[in-house]
């Protein structure tokens, strides 16, 4: 899920530029920092505080862009993505700035993941003068180059190591100002040893006393890359404790089922809304993306939706912006409602919101959940089916299903159903779509024939699919990861024995056994899944467990192949 | 096979050729004479580039230097650009050779570029242009590789040691707009002095070369 932020023009690029930032959230770091050094921290994850009102600008222009991306983060949901083209006249950047520092000594600590590292990346430090290889220009200046990854010390481009795709790398820079040198440390993912070691290194320009007040992530600036990369947990200041920084833990990826974890503990405190983590989980449509982008206001808006902060339009702002914040008013005080358990007014307020935001998982959950609890379940039933067969593989609608099924008792009920598929199927040819419906590998445009033609049968279908759900995932909400991992299989065994396709419950008998820390089933499993997959999309979420799995038997070759698949499939 | 490619090519230069004369030349030679970049950016290359050559090669020593000055500024790699511009690279006609000297480097990678340009640096009667051709391998070598580069700056380092002092002092501002540094070189120092600067760029580039992939 991405969000969009915005761009910049190659010829701009020995300019200083200093837009305002629209508040993307900035979060806390975890060592013990003292606050008052540091002058910019961000992990692009929301629900923080921001370090300062004009910390950093995003800049796109042309095809190359610069979001927030749930796809690769190295702590939190989100990083920032940036993505070059080659001959579209202009280069995305990131670029942060920070008070001019021209004495002592300024630490930097960032992680970054590049997913094509043949193709050409610039990571710069630089002061007043900007972008040049000058004094008071670039301080410290990392580039790949044909694969390798260099710092430019001494004017001379240096090689430091040949660049792994899909690898989060973690840089420490203790940068000494005034004598121009700095100590440079390099960690790689999966490695506790430190990759770089180098002290006292010139600075690009081997100039002493360059100050520095600014930092920038870009892709080139001859306009010949197509580099894709992520950059997280950006922490620049004062105090040395900043290198200190943890690299999550040596070889610590955030894997897919933290976010279940994650949303199992955010609902085990309070029952209230699932917030959006990007602005891409609200569902918005193109042009509501570009309305955003062109009035800065991405950032604004995921505030609003996250914390209640509204963001200050002034009266020339888009009607259809206006509209947007005023429906995410009401989103908060629905959410607000529904923390209090004021049921009348979150059921009125989340229908609102939800009609405007269908395409929105975070929202659809929250009204569901606001339906349940306020007896409607009618409603509630209709929207679940929906949100079954679209979001299944969201972990938010893992946590969902299963607080649900326990709040409601009923667990037992599910292990009858596991003979049902068989007695509602009998007589039906094996191509018929009740199977695929039943299996979670059916089209929105066949689930919507299926409705309308066989309303009564769809039903029943989807309401044992849920059930089925809900009895796994409140084994797993438990954590009585084998039972959950023995009836996956039993209903994947039932599916093949009617001709459904098991693909879904050996995925889940893969989570199961991944959530125990078996490993090697759970990657058999979800080979065995994408293996008997119908759907793209299932067999694509697999790989990305795959990759995951592959992760943690350090099998690193079989984790890039598949999240190299996984990422393919994003495109 | 060959034949094939033969027919091949031809028919797509008879192509383009058909485009290029389905732009007005009226329309572009008004775009050329109001230097509109913007709206010249927004034609087909493919179509433009042949047209502009044309009127290149058609027009006088002022005209081409606005034609040279939107050469410089589109920046296409041009094997085709890169000759019409070397033809006019010891032009005395002052505007017109600025802008080739400018131009070239855009344009172009290829060795003789660069070589031209330190010629013109070293060997120019006209100290104008030579130091226009330095500002020129400072600036506007845009499209030369790692290994491109060491070649250059090979060629500015050789040039510290030159007899005439300005093209000393041009060279090692070549380097230092380059390199954000002087390494200490004084062009007026004694040759001695000057030589063991010199060492000191001379180390720094085998440092770079070694650094090559």
């Amino acid at each position: 899920m991405v969000t969009r932020i915005q761009s910049k023009s190659r010829l701009e690029f020995f300019l200083c530029l200093s837009l305002l930032c629209q508040g993307i959230i900035c979060s806390l770091a975890q060592a013990e920092i003292d606050p008052a050094k540091v002058l910019v921290q961000y992990s692009f994850d929301q629900g923080g505080v921001a370090t300062g009102p004009d910390t950093y600008s995003v800049y796109n222009f042309s095809q190359g862009n610069v979001q927030l991306s749930t796809a690769f983060s190295l702590s939190g949901s989100n990083a920032v993505e940036i993505t070059d083209v080659a001959g579209s006249g202009n280069f995305p950047e990131l670029q942060g700035y920070f008070k001019e520092l021209r004495q002592g000594t300024l630490f930097a600590h960032f992680a970054f993941l590049v997913t094509n590292p043949e193709q050409e990346l610039n990571i710069a430090l630089a002061g007043p003068a900007c972008f040049r290889l000058k004094q008071d220009g670039i301080g410290f200046w990392l580039k790949s180059e044909n694969g390798y990854l260099r710092q430019v010390s001494d004017s001379v481009p240096k090689k430091l190591f040949k660049l792994q795709r899909f690898t989060w790398y973690v840089v420490d820079l203790a940068y000494a100002i005034e004598r121009g040198r700095y100590d440079l440390t390099i960690l790689e993912e999966g490695s506790p040893l430190p990759l770089v070691q180098l002290k006292d290194q010139a600075n690009a320009s081997n100039n002493p006393h360059s100050v520095v007040d600014k930092f920038s992530f870009i892709g080139d600036l001859a306009d010949r890359s197509n580099v894709d990369y992520y950059v997280d947990d950006v922490v620049v200041g004062t105090d040395q404790e900043i290198q200190q920084l943890p690299f999550v833990a040596p070889g610590r990826r955030r894997l897919f089922v933290d976010r279940f974890f994650e949303a199992r503990s955010a609902q085990l405190q309070a029952a209230t809304c699932f917030l959006p983590e990007t602005l891409d989980d609200l569902g918005l449509s193109p042009d509501q993306r570009n309305l955003l982008l062109e009035a800065r206001l991405t950032g604004g808006l995921l505030n609003l939706a996250r914390l209640g902060e509204p963001p200050i339009l002034g009266d020339e702002a888009p009607a259809a912006i206006k509209e947007l914040v005023s429906v995410l008013g009401v989103w908060r005080e629905g959410c607000g409602n529904l923390a209090q358990n004021r049921l009348q007014k979150v059921v009125e307020k989340l229908k609102l919101v939800s009609a405007y935001f269908p395409a929105s998982p975070a929202v659809q959950l929250s009204y569901a959940l606001a339906l349940f609890r306020a007896g409607r379940s009618l409603e509630f039933n209709q929207l679940l089916e929906q949100i079954s067969l679209r979001w299944s593989d969201d972990p938010r609608y893992w946590a969902f299903l299963a607080k649900l099924a326990i709040e409601k008792g009923d667990l037992g009920e599910a292990e009858s159903l596991l003979r049902i598929p068989a007695e509602q199927l009998i007589g039906l040819p094996t191509d018929d779509p009740l199977r695929d419906l039943l299996a979670g590998e059916i089209s929105t445009e066949t689930q919507a024939r299926l409705r309308i033609d066989r309303p009564e049968q769809a039903e029943r279908i989807l309401r044992q699919r849920l059930v089925l759900e809900q009895f796994f995932f409140a084994l797993v909400w438990n954590s009585r990861y084998e039972e959950a991992e023995s009836f996956a299989l039993r209903l994947a065994n039932e599916f093949e024995q009617l001709a459904i396709s098991p693909a879904e419950w050996l995925g889940r008998a893969g989570d199961a056994a991944f959530m125990a820390g078996n490993y090697p089933d759970a990657k058999s499993l979800y080979l065995k899944s994408i293996s008997s997959a119908k759907e793209n999309a299932s067999a694509a979420f697999s790989s990305l467990k795959l990759a995951d799995a592959a992760f943690m038997l350090k099998d690193l070759e079989t984790e890039q192949l598949y999240r190299e698949h996984y990422y393919g499939k994003l495109e | 096979m060959r034949v094939k490619h033969l027919i091949i090519s031809l028919v797509a230069a008879l192509f383009f050729q058909a485009i290029a004369y389905a732009l007005p030349d009226s329309e572009v030679n008004r775009l050329i004479d109001r230097q509109d970049l913007a709206a010249l950016k927004q034609l087909d290359r493919n179509a433009l580039e042949p047209l502009l050559i044309r009127e290149y090669q058609g027009s006088a020593e002022d005209r081409k230097a606005t034609i040279a000055w939107i050469f410089y500024s589109l920046a296409w790699k041009s094997e085709a650009l890169k000759e019409i511009l070397l033809r006019d690279v010891h032009t005395q006609h002052q505007a017109l050779r600025l802008q080739v000297q400018w131009a070239l480097g855009r344009v172009s990678n290829a060795e003789e570029v660069v070589s031209a340009l330190v010629d013109n640096m070293r060997n120019d009667p006209n100290p104008l242009f030579r130091d226009k051709a330095a500002c020129a391998l400072a600036s506007d070598q845009i499209h030369l590789s790692s290994s491109e580069k060491a070649e250059l700056y090979q060629k500015l380092i050789a040039s510290l040691d030159d007899e005439k002092l300005q093209v000393r002092d041009i060279a090692g501002r070549a380097l230092q707009i380059a390199t954000g540094q002087t390494k200490g070189y004084d062009p007026a120092a004694d040759p001695a002095t000057r030589a063991k600067q010199i060492g000191k760029w001379q180390e720094w580039l085998l440092e770079y070369k070694a650094n090559l992939d």
